[in-house]
Formats: C-alpha cells, sequence, structure tokens
C-alpha cells in the first residue's frame, strides 16, 4: 500500500531531443494523474518537471512503469521512444535521488539555485490540486528540507558555476569588455532575474528585456537600469545584442536561422553569443552554423559542470553527509507512516469506546447541566490522552509489524469486532 | 664574431624552444617564462648580429634571419606594452625555424653591383618589418579561427585572450604591416631604378611580392568593410603566406 516510485529521464540518460519532447507542463500531466488516480492504479501522484529532468513520483501498490511510459508514448509521439532513456526507482532509493535532486547534487551544473524552487512550485501545484497522499507530501517536505539545509550548511551554492556564470566566462572569451557589452534577456522569469544579477556585477552595463507582456519586461529592466520591450522588438534589438540570453516557455523557436543570417550580415558578423535555457529550445538549431553565431543550449554547458564537479568534491562529501543522515530520518518517519494505519484503527476504536460510554452516562444520569457534561467530556479526553500518549509513542518506537500489531489488536479486544 | 653572435640567439632559441615544449607538457607556466626569457636573451644578440650584418652581399639566408627577428620583435612589443601573451608556440615556433634556415644557407659572396645603400637599407628594413606585420596578422588570423572553432565546437578554454583582441591585432598588424609592406616595395623599386635603371624585371621575387601586395590589400578591405573574419579570410591569408615565401625563395641564394 505505502510503495514508493519514481519513473524519470534527465540529462544524463536522454537526449536534449527526447527531454524537449517530455518536456510536459504540469497542467498537462495532471490530466494523466487524475486519470491514473481514478482508475486506483496509484495513491498519489507528483510530476517534477525542471530543464534537465521530467520525473513522475508516485505512490502505488505495484510498479506500473509499463503504464505510464505507455501514457507518454501517447502524449509526446516520439518515433524512437526508447525505454532505455528512463530510469525506475523504488522505495528507499526513490527518497535517495529526490534529496540529491533538491540539493543540487544530480543537476547538470552542481550547486545551481534554481532546482529548489522547482522542486516547491510543483510539490506546491499537486498538492493544491489534490493529487498527493501524505508519504509523497511527507518526501516533499523533507526534499525542501534537506535541499536548504545542504545549502545552508555547505555553502554549495557559493560562487555557483551556474548558467549566468558560463554566459559571463563565455562573454569573456568573445568580447574585450563587459561594460561595453549589450546583453538581450528573452523572458523575464525567475532565470532572467538570477542571470542579471550576476551580469550586472560583472560590469554589464546595457541590458535589455523582451517578453510577451511588456510591463513585466519594463519592470524587470528597470530594476537592473535596462530598457524593456516586447518580444514584438526581436529582431530589431537583437542587430544590437553582443549577448543573448533566452528562457521562455514558447513552444516555437523564437530566433529563426534566416533571420539571424540577415542580422549578422548587418553586423558585419561581429560575433553573437545565444545561450539557450529553454526547453524545448527557443533558438533554431541551424543557428549554431551561422558564422559569427556561437549558441550554446543547456546540454552544451556539460563542460561547466564536469569542471565544477572537480572543483567541488569537498562540499558534494560534506553534502552527501546531510543527504544520508535525512534520509534515514525519513526512512524513521516511513515506517511511523507504515504503521498509521494500525494507530488510526486503535484510536478509532479507543474513541468510539469513549463516545459510547459517555452517552449511557448520560443516559443513566439525566439532571446534567451541559456545563457539567462538557467538563466530564474534557475530564476523560485528558485522561485518555494521558494514558494512551505512552502507549503510541511505544508503539511509535517499535514499529510493530503485523505479528506484532494483531496481538496488540487482541490485547484490546479489537480483533472480535 | 658575427657568426658566434648569431649562433649564440639560435642556441638560445633553441634551449627556449625545450622549455616552451616542456611548458606546453607540463602546463606549468614558469617554464613558459623562462622560454621567453631566453628567447627575449637570444633576440638581443641577433639585433647586435643583424645591425652589424654587412648589406652588400645580402641573400635570401639573411632576409629569413630579418623576418625571424622582425617576428620575434612583434611578439615582445605587444608582451612588454600591452601584457598580451599568445600565440607564444607559433611566433618562437617560426622565428627559430627561419633563423636555423638563415643559418643553414651560405652567406653569399658575390657583392650587388651599384649598390645604393639608403634606399636598399630602407627596402629591406621597412620591407622586413612590413613582413613581420603580415606574417604576425596571419598568426592572430589563425588564433582567431582556433578559437572560433573552439567556440563553435562547444569546448573553448578559458583564456585572457579575447575573439574580439584576436581579429582587432590581426587587423592592427595587417594594416600596419601593409603599410610598411608597401613602402618597402616602393623602396625596392626605387633602388633597382637607380642601380639597374629599371623599375623592375618581373622576377619570381617580385612578381610574388607584387601577388602577396594585391592579396593582402583585398584582405585588408573586406575586412574593413564587410567584417570578414575567421574561416572565410584564412585561405586568403593563406594564399598570401605562400606569395610571401615565394617572395623570400626569389630572393639570391648565392
Amino acid at each position: 500500500m505505502w510503495n514508493l516510485f519514481c519513473i524519470g529521464l534527465n540529462f544524463k540518460t536522454a537526449p536534449l531531443e527526447i527531454r524537449e519532447k517530455l518536456a510536459i507542463p504540469k497542467e498537462d500531466f495532471l490530466k494523466i494523474i487524475l486519470r491514473l488516480k481514478e482508475k486506483g492504479k496509484i495513491l498519489g501522484g507528483l510530476w517534477l518537471q525542471t530543464c534537465n529532468r521530467s520525473e513522475f513520483y508516485y505512490t502505488s501498490e505495484n510498479n506500473i512503469e509499463e503504464e505510464i511510459l505507455k501514457e507518454l508514448k501517447n502524449l509526446v509521439n516520439i518515433l524512437e521512444f526508447k525505454e532505455n532513456y528512463f530510469y525506475t526507482l523504488s522505495d528507499i532509493s526513490v527518497v535517495d535521488h529526490l534529496f540529491y535532486v533538491s540539493s543540487s547534487l544530480d543537476s547538470m551544473v552542481v550547486g545551481e539555485p534554481q532546482i529548489l524552487g522547482q522542486v516547491k512550485d510543483s510539490f506546491e501545484y499537486f498538492l493544491k490540486n489534490g493529487t498527493t497522499n501524505t508519504l509523497l507530501n511527507e518526501l516533499f517536505q523533507f526534499a525542501i528540507k534537506t535541499g536548504k539545509k545542504v545549502r545552508t550548511y555547505t555553502n554549495i551554492g557559493e560562487g555557483a558555476v551556474s548558467v549566468p556564470y558560463v554566459a559571463v566566462e563565455l562573454a569573456k572569451m568573445v568580447f574585450e569588455n563587459l561594460e561595453n557589452l549589450n546583453v538581450l534577456f528573452i523572458g523575464a522569469g525567475e532565470m532572467a532575474q538570477l542571470s542579471l544579477t550576476h551580469l550586472k556585477e560583472n560590469g554589464v552595463n546595457r541590458i535589455v528585456v523582451l517578453n510577451r507582456t511588456e510591463e513585466k519586461a519594463i519592470e524587470l529592466a528597470n530594476k537592473f537600469g535596462g530598457k524593456g520591450y516586447s518580444l514584438d522588438y526581436l529582431y530589431e534589438n537583437l542587430e544590437k545584442s553582443d549577448l543573448v540570453l533566452t528562457c521562455t516557455s514558447s513552444k516555437e523557436p523564437l530566433i529563426k536561422g534566416k533571420s539571424l543570417k540577415e542580422i549578422l550580415k548587418k553586423r558585419k558578423y561581429k560575433p553573437i553569443i545565444i545561450i539557450d535555457m529553454s526547453v524545448p529550445p527557443d533558438v533554431e538549431k541551424e543557428v549554431s552554423k551561422i558564422e559569427g553565431c556561437f549558441l550554446y543550449t543547456i546540454d552544451d554547458l556539460k563542460f561547466v559542470a564536469e569542471e565544477n564537479k572537480k572543483l567541488r568534491e569537498s562540499k558534494i562529501f560534506e553534502a552527501e553527509k546531510i543527504i544520508n543522515e535525512e534520509v534515514k530520518k525519513f526512512q524513521d518517519r516511513w515506517e511511523i507512516l507504515k504503521i498509521s494505519p494500525f494507530i488510526k484503527e486503535i484510536r478509532d476504536y479507543i474513541s468510539n469506546l469513549r463516545k459510547e460510554e459517555i452517552e449511557k452516562l448520560f443516559q443513566k444520569k439525566l439532571n446534567f447541566s451541559e456545563e457539567q457534561k462538557k467538563e466530564i467530556e474534557i475530564f476523560v479526553d485528558q485522561l485518555l490522552q494521558k494514558l494512551l500518549h505512552p502507549f503510541f509513542e511505544e508503539i511509535k518506537k517499535r514499529k510493530p509489524k503485523k505479528g506484532g500489531q494483531s496481538l496488540i489488536k487482541k490485547f484490546l479486544g479489537l480483533d472480535k469486532l | 664574431m658575427l657568426k658566434s653572435l648569431f649562433l649564440i640567439s639560435i642556441a638560445l632559441y633553441f634551449i627556449g624552444l625545450i622549455f616552451l615544449i616542456i611548458y606546453l607538457k607540463e602546463k606549468k607556466y614558469k617554464f613558459s617564462l623562462y622560454s621567453e626569457y631566453l628567447f627575449l636573451s637570444g633576440l638581443v644578440f641577433h639585433l647586435i648580429h643583424c645591425f652589424f650584418c654587412p648589406l652588400k652581399n645580402v641573400n635570401m639566408g639573411q632576409a629569413l634571419s630579418f623576418l625571424s627577428l622582425s617576428l620575434l620583435l612583434v611578439y615582445f612589443l605587444l608582451r612588454l606594452l600591452r601584457n598580451v601573451k599568445v600565440g607564444q608556440t607559433i611566433f618562437f615556433f617560426f622565428s627559430f625555424l627561419f633563423s636555423i634556415l638563415s643559418f643553414i644557407i651560405p652567406k653569399s659572396q658575390i657583392e650587388i653591383k651599384n649598390f645604393s645603400y639608403t634606399f636598399f637599407v630602407a627596402h629591406i628594413i621597412i620591407t622586413i618589418l612590413g613582413l613581420g606585420g603580415l606574417v604576425s596578422a596571419i598568426i592572430y588570423s589563425y588564433i582567431y579561427y582556433i578559437q572560433e572553432r573552439k567556440l563553435k565546437e562547444k569546448s573553448p578554454s578559458l583564456s585572457d585572450f579575447s575573439l574580439e583582441k584576436s581579429n582587432l591585432f590581426s587587423l592592427k598588424s595587417l594594416r600596419d604591416g601593409y603599410v610598411l609592406y608597401t613602402l618597402g616595395i616602393f623602396m625596392g623599386y626605387f633602388w633597382s631604378y637607380k642601380s639597374k635603371g629599371v623599375l623592375t624585371k618581373f622576377t619570381l621575387k617580385e612578381t610574388s611580392a607584387l601577388i602577396s601586395w594585391i592579396i593582402f590589400g583585398i584582405l585588408y578591405y573586406i575586412q574593413k568593410k564587410y567584417g570578414w573574419r575567421g574561416k572565410k579570410v584564412l585561405f586568403l591569408y593563406f594564399l598570401g603566406l605562400i606569395s610571401i615565401l615565394l617572395a623570400i625563395a626569389g630572393i639570391r641564394i648565392f
């Protein structure tokens, strides 16, 4: 009943083209979860979609991997749908994996700050839509707590080699002076905020933000002393830009190869760096072939991730220690969750007994005032609480298995019910 | 005496080259610095040698020696004045190669007839300096191409020398080198006219020099006007280099 599973793919197992296709918005995946729940296949489910991973966490009696793969196949229509792109985890390995994810140890860029927010957003969304259950709620709350703890105690995010950092490094490789660099950011989300902060810290002054909603673009640009426009002015601004960062949820590419070719000609082939952080991409692949244009997708940042990993081994070791402690704590909590139906059964039984006995008492002595009745009820509750608290604590501590549980039931006379 | 000065400079270049190879293998910065010190010391001896070198019997060997000197001068000028350290391997390798070739080629015993010293010295010095600029432009353009390719292949290496800087140096070296080269060629015509009575005899050296002058002129124009760079201009630079080498090959050996 309380089995935990995770099926998914990430940048280690699947190429970008496949990840792009499986970048299913949580709103769309919600329908699948609701359908599976309705059929009784799962008890709860949650879809985690980030730039580099698509994962489905669920609790179920059995592993329904094949059914989920079938659902995904129907949804995304991939010709080369290879099962080996996916990994399936169960029980404690799910916990281990999720804690690594939320602590940013499983990210392409170790220590990147976005992942924790993405885990949190996803959890809140599915919690709000009622698709999670107690175990998933506990698991994700623990994962978020672990992620925060790792960041605080190890400083793994300090000076993080993140996408904005890579953008600055690339800009330094191409351009001499960052102060004169014209930066264009397409999109006005969290990533834009982070990237622009980092670029500003590195001396970038000329910033333009483009967004579908012009007000948002202006609002963000104002924060960094830049200019904001609507996406209609994309090509006009591209001509003047040296570094372009894009992170939108557009399903169609915004920057087309043909148009960019013309722009490069007008720029006299002055180099332009484009960093596409979107999945699906905002920039057509052909763009990378254009002379003077250097296109970097999220996958191309792997080289930084490798370097980064080497540099942070000591921090990773510390982080792993915290994760292991938290996994152990969660395991204990999980054991309690496993016996919680049993505890609930005893509580319900005692509560019914209490109700019956009080009713009997009140029927015998009819002259109790309402106030007296309330006082008697409070007294009984307090007495029961004092008597049962050590009993339940002991049960939680000992976590009795099926045999032990039936013995307790026998003592309490629950087995006769 | 002059020969021993040149021999010392070659020996210093050689040891410098060994340190450069160690640096490339070990990636320890100190070896790169040792290599620079040795080449710089070699350059001093080389300069003294060239200064006292008689020009009346100049031949291809000496021209190569001047070109080697000119390349090192460009490298160390940028290194000392602008703190730019790029293309060390290429600059040092070619300087050493030209010096060795210059040493191997025997000195001519035949003195040039009707030697007009002013124009000839001006022709030699200005042309060689111009060639140094042009060869440097080729080297920087090649560095730009390598950097561009690495960026395209998504495997850039961290360096304090940007793509923009490579292009700028390539263009500046081309501009300065071209001006000097043009002047040098004109001096050559004047000297030829004064000593032989004709402007040109369209020998291999003169024709190749003219072709290289046209190629580098076109190169500067298209780079300045249309912004062509990297792979697009590399072929033209290659043609320019070949014509320069042919022009040098056209200088008398004996």
